[in-house]
């Protein structure tokens, strides 16, 4: 996966940088939000509010850090569960699970790519939202660390967790 | 912090895209993000810029109102002029050689109240009816107020 330069540089915005940065990113926003909403509307007004908020940090024009929309995404999740806990009806309406496929992917590797979804999502949300964040995300540990609000070597060692478990549900799967 | 050397899940896990946003939700970033070269940033979501417009406005307004209403309030105390009478606009005052003002006690009586305190107070109310002349230029203009005016004066108990 390509990775767009979105900070370090001095020229001012530009429509093609945000084009790229939006084409480039908007799936891997919407991945975590996926994952942090309790339905896929609310996941998208998450996109949308973080990229906002994101922007507004900055101040600059520029496309934000990734890392701080993905932490206003977070932040903005925590405030729509509470809100969300307000309205128990609407909760039991989207708990059926989010239909959305997570990831692209051709038909040959779909069986795979659907195996390895439903292990994603059957991981414990803690080593779940690292590895989405390191994988898919592509921030570092320290990131991930500002991210979460956690330290640095808890990030990793989640990782490390994770990525056993996640081993491990599909090998129960194939056998 | 070195990151872990990939092991092959997790580079199979790398080669798996996150799906696209679908259009709706990149239209809905589209126009909140300065894609048209805006460099003064996103356009926010409507009711928010409304808000935001609105918190301005209200933070501006605020200070203003407070002064405006001192001024106002040391205009009407310090520099108030006696307002004329209906019909009177235009006109040049009055001077009057005479002024006689005679007063007549219509009733007089006297009460007992209470203070908030309990401490009890003796008022004593008297009703006049007032009785103006005004001599101007050998003319004479008699106004009397038919209209008992009421004086309450609180008088001390004495004590001893």
């Amino acid at each position: 996966m390509d990775r767009v330069k979105s900070d370090g540089d001095n020229d001012t915005a530009n429509p093609m940088d945000w084009e790229e940065w939006l084409a480039a990113y908007g799936g891997r926003f919407l991945l975590f939000a996926r994952q942090q909403a309790r339905c896929e509307a609310d996941a998208r007004d998450l996109v949308q509010e973080a990229v906002v908020e994101a922007w507004q940090r900055q101040g600059d024009g520029r496309p934000p850090p990734p890392a701080l929309v993905f932490s206003r995404i977070r932040l903005r999740a925590m405030d729509q569960a509470r809100a969300a806990d307000r309205r128990a009806a609407r909760e039991s309406a989207a708990a059926g699970g989010n239909p959305e496929p997570w990831f692209d992917g051709s038909i040959e590797e779909r069986e795979r790519q659907q195996l390895i979804e439903d292990a994603v999502r059957g991981l414990p949300s803690i080593y779940r939202e690292v590895i989405t964040l390191k994988v898919w995300g592509e921030l570092t540990f320290e990131e991930i660390a500002t991210v979460l609000g956690i330290p640095a070597n808890t990030a990793a060692s989640r990782y490390r967790y994770g990525l056993a478990e996640l081993r491990k549900r599909m090998k129960e799967v194939v056998t | 912090m070195n990151d872990l050397a990939q092991d092959p899940l997790e580079q199979e896990l790398r080669r798996l895209r996150p799906a696209q946003p679908p259009t709706e939700l990149m239209d809905r970033l589209r126009a909140t993000c300065p894609l048209r070269g805006a460099a003064a940033g996103p356009e926010p979501p409507r009711g928010v810029a409304s808000r935001d417009w609105m918190k301005v406005l209200l933070r501006v307004l605020a200070p203003v109102s407070a002064v405006a209403v001192l001024v106002a309030a040391g205009m009407v105390l310090h520099g108030r002029k006696p307002a004329a009478p209906p019909g009177a606009e235009g006109l040049s005052p009055v001077i009057a050689d005479d002024v006689t003002v005679a007063s007549e006690l219509v009733s007089s009586f006297d009460a007992v109240a209470e203070l908030p305190g309990g401490e009890p107070v003796r008022v004593r109310c008297r009703q006049w009816v007032d009785h103006v002349v005004v001599r101007i230029g050998g003319k004479e203009v008699t106004i009397e107020q038919r209209k008992p005016r009421m004086e309450v004066v609180p008088v001390r108990f004495e004590t001893y």
